[in-house]
């Protein structure tokens, strides 16, 4: 009996290994390219096609760019290798300023803990700047990798610099008005060459385009009272139509973004209009003393005080706040007896002329992607930025982490309030896929978009 | 008890729900059935009317070995995989039984693992902001009275006390300085009351009916620990506290029938109902706001279930039985509720068995089921888990020792 127990022990033994090594297995679809081919692709863009973001161009942020993720996801349907024009680890890269010969460049945005006179709390905060000469800036801005580059993606290109010859050229960055772009100097193949010239110059198979964002953001993150105009509906829409135009004379395919509405960023929406608290009876009395009793306030929750347009007046609850206000607002009483200056303010009107002008430029792009299709079908793919932005902004779920258009805490975007965070290049990169499977029979996976970082603390 | 508590950990996601039907070795190798039988000293548990219709005194330890593997793929079109690294399940039942010769009255105590879950994702898949790992545990310590009422009737009632502890990790979705993730583990010991009643009716030599009724268990947690890790800067927003639960473990009603064909040849079928609708939500309260909430709350609505079961036993010697049978699970689980702590799917278990008698005392049962739960594609919009494909296998072999006196 001994040995009947033996023998049996073994065979259950035996069956056991076998038995957990029996997996349940789950088919998961066959990756293919469907009807488009990628294996060059390039991409055309703004400063969200760079990978700028926290105020800055920097290496990290640019391997995470949404064209680096779709190509890093290409690649699993027979995508080439992926150029970017990568900075140096070291160099961080805001937009410009420029002071006589020199250059000042702001590093990136970093949450950290401030004291000031609200106590100490976290706050995106410059990590430093670094000032350079002409010179140096041309050296330490340079590509470290050979190109030719894939990601064509220049911070602060507007539609019609896309097909702009000398938007590349060193000597324009110093001209007044400015008519070169040094993130574009920095990889352009020669000083007269266009962005598109380039991009077509690699005979692309596959080209992504996000262009019209910077026609009209300047204008905005002006508050509408600097010396940036929104771009004419019909000068952007002749940018998009050279460029349409080029990729068919090439039978190139591709995949084009339309524009958000800016407003619902966290810069345009991160300061409430209604943020004028006053704790007692004895200071609204005493505000409405000082606007000579023009308008009244309570305890609690009042809106801030502006001046739009010569007038001084409390802010509507429909109209906006610039995020750079936020410090003084804090700090300085900007908003109760200093009313908001203008340029960090968007009235009711400068608002409706961004929207008019994002709905325009989008009506332009739907109605030449339509065309282009006409033309030959499965021309363009087409992402709804515009309608996507809106869904987020409402607040979406993805794999139980919420997200929304909040500052920080809403996850999409980074610490600037207009670019995206990691994960939000992996959500806008997904969208992009899905519009690309949807048009060319493809089946490119999503990226796991978990895998990239949100805002980091301290 | 606490001891072996520690030592053996119930379930894996292997029943509807995160229930163990695992109650006796016997009973396994026969697809689960037993309640219109009087076999043995599981009686305690599968019908405690027909303990006094159990011939002799005894007890009986048994065990299983959960062996659980659940593969999960993406939500196309995305295609991110994981398989659960689920610890091994032991699930135990341990049931004595005495009377006094000719007396019609017979006391018994049962000590077994009915409800259970042990599912181990990891801090790395896609969905470890919903789990990363959860354990449940119930331990049941029924004492047991049946009575026999003339020759073909016995009733039986035991009072329930429940011990367990839930422990339940995950990610949380903020980052430090190094990109490393907060975690957020709660761990609490947990304690409810019940009742598990049954009647027994045998009209003839050749058939027998039992009804059981197990009532529900509401397992309560109080002042269970919650314990964050996360960046500094953020360690006010997640304090460590302490939280409340509530788990309720649902009551069933089983309807069961024997028929004994010939002297050698034993068949069983049962039809359980598993009232699962009273578990609607998961909700956690804790005693400071964490992440500036005060409670969690997701929604279950499990539904209620039928579980089908027809089981075998051939007596081919005096010693040796040899035992089959199978059962078919209905999935609690609604569309849209799917969680990674029970990815549950509509299950077909089937099991063998064997008994062999060393001597008139002591017996060797040991059983092994297989089973296999349909691949189920989940939105998981309702109930805060993760949307894609799960599939579920599971091997159980079992044995247990008796002895009669």
């Amino acid at each position: 009996m001994n040995k009947f127990l033996y023998k049996s022990g073994l065979a259950a033994l035996a069956l056991a290994a076998f038995l957990s090594s029996c997996k349940p297995e789950i088919d998961a679809p066959k990756a293919s390219a469907g009807e488009a081919n990628f294996e060059r692709y390039v991409s055309l863009g703004n400063s969200l096609t760079a990978g700028f973001a926290d105020g800055a161009l920097y290496r990290g942020g640019q391997e995470v760019s949404y064209p680096n993720i779709l190509a890093q996801q290409f690649k699993l349907v027979g995508g080439g290798e992926f150029r970017q024009p990568l900075l140096a680890e070291a160099v961080e890269a805001s937009s410009p300023k420029i002071n006589g010969s020199n250059i000042i460049l702001d590093h990136r945005l970093k949450l950290a803990s401030v004291t000031d006179c609200m106590g100490t709390s976290l706050s995106p905060v410059v990590s430093g700047s670094t000032t350079y000469t002409a010179q140096e800036l041309f050296v330490k801005f340079a590509p470290t990798n050979q190109g030719p580059y894939n990601n064509l993606g220049v911070p602060g290109a507007k539609s019609f610099h896309l097909i702009a010859p000398n938007y590349g050229d060193p000597m324009g960055i110093f001209a007044n008005p400015r008519t070169a772009n040094p993130f574009f100097v920095r990889f352009a193949a020669s000083p007269s060459v266009t962005i598109l010239e380039q991009a077509m110059a690699q005979n692309p198979t596959f080209l992504s385009l996000w262009i019209g964002n910077n026609d009209v953001l300047g204008y905005a993150t002006q508050g509408g009272d600097g010396d940036e105009i929104i771009t004419p509906k019909a000068n952007f829409e002749f940018a998009i139509n050279q460029i349409i135009n080029a990729m068919a004379l090439k039978n190139v395919k591709g995949v084009i973004a339309n524009i958000p509405d800016l407003t619902k960023a966290p810069f345009f929406t991160t300061v409430p209009y209604n943020g004028l608290v006053l704790k007692r009876q004895g200071q609204a009395d005493s505000l409405k003393a000082a606007y000579r009793g023009a308008v009244n306030f309570k305890v609690g929750q009042n809106p801030f005080m502006v001046v739009e347009d010569g007038t001084v007046r409390p802010i509507t609850s429909e109209e906006l706040i610039l995020l750079p206000a936020s410090s003084a607002i804090k700090c300085q009483g900007l908003g109760s007896r200093t009313p908001i200056p203008d340029n960090l303010v968007l009235s009711k009107p400068e608002i409706d002329a961004i929207r008019n002008a994002v709905a325009d430029y989008n009506e332009a792009l739907k109605r030449l992607v339509d065309n282009a299709n006409a033309a030959k079908p499965n021309s363009l793919a087409f992402v709804d930025a515009y309608s996507i932005l809106n869904e987020i902004a409402g607040g979406i779920s993805r794999n139980q982490v919420t997200y929304n258009t909040a500052l920080v805490t809403g996850n999409i975007f980074s610490l600037d309030g207009l670019h995206f965070s990691p994960r939000g290049n992996a959500i806008v990169a997904n969208e992009f896929i899905k519009a690309i499977n949807e048009k060319y029979k493809s089946s490119i996976p999503t990226v796991n978009e978990t895998n990239y970082n949100t805002v980091l603390f301290p | 008890m606490a001891v072996l508590g520690s030592v053996l950990l119930s379930g894996a996601a292997q029943a509807g729900g995160f229930q163990v039907n695992l109650q006796g070795q016997k009973q396994i190798g026969m697809g689960h059935t037993g309640t219109g039988l009087a076999l043995d000293e599981a009686s305690v548990f599968f019908n405690p009317g027909a303990m006094s219709h159990l011939r002799e005194n005894g007890f009986q330890i048994g065990v299983s070995g959960i062996i659980s593997k659940i593969a999960y793929l993406e939500k196309a079109p995305g295609n991110a995989t994981a398989e659960s690294d689920n610890p091994l399940g032991t699930p135990f039942a341990g049931y004595g039984v005495y009377g006094k010769d000719e007396s019609p009255l017979k006391f018994g105590l049962g000590v077994y693992t009915p409800f259970g879950s042990s599912v181990k994702w990891g801090n790395q898949w896609i969905g470890r902001f919903g789990l990363n790992e959860l354990t449940l545990q119930a331990i049941f310590i029924q004492p047991t009275v049946s009575y026999k009422i003339g020759d073909k009737v016995g009733i039986g009632a035991g009072f329930v006390y429940s011990t367990g502890m839930v422990n339940l990790k995950r990610n949380l979705p903020v980052q430090n300085g190094q990109g490393e993730e907060g975690s957020i583990e709660l761990d609490g010991r947990a304690s409810g009351f019940g009742f598990n009643a049954g009647i027994f009716f045998q009209p003839t030599e050749k058939l027998s009916v039992g009804v059981t009724y197990r009532s529900k268990v509401e397992m309560e947690v109080e002042g269970g620990d919650v314990t964050n890790k996360v960046a500094p800067s953020l360690a006010n927003r997640f304090p460590n506290t302490e939280f409340d639960a509530t788990l309720p473990l649902p009551s069933n009603i089983t309807l069961g029938l024997g028929f004994k064909p010939t002297e050698k040849l034993t068949l069983a079928a049962d039809v359980q109902r598993v009232n699962w609708s009273a578990y609607e939500k998961l909700r956690f309260d804790f005693k400071e706001a964490v992440g500036g909430n005060n409670f969690t709350e997701s929604a279950r609505n499990y539904e209620d279930v039928y579980i089908y079961r027809l089981g075998a036993q051939y007596q081919v010697t005096d010693a040796f039985a040899l035992r089959a049978g199978g059962y078919y699970d209905n999935t609690p689980v609604q569309a849209g509720y799917l969680t990674p702590e029970t990815p549950d799917a509509n299950a077909i278990g089937i099991s063998g068995g064997l008994g062999y008698k060393f001597s008139d005392k002591f017996q060797v049962d040991a059983s092994f089921l297989y089973i296999t739960k349909e691949e189920r594609f989940d939105e998981a919009d309702k109930s805060g888990g993760i949307a894609g494909t799960y599939k579920t296998n599971v091997y159980i072999p079992g044995l247990a020792l008796s002895y009669k006196f």
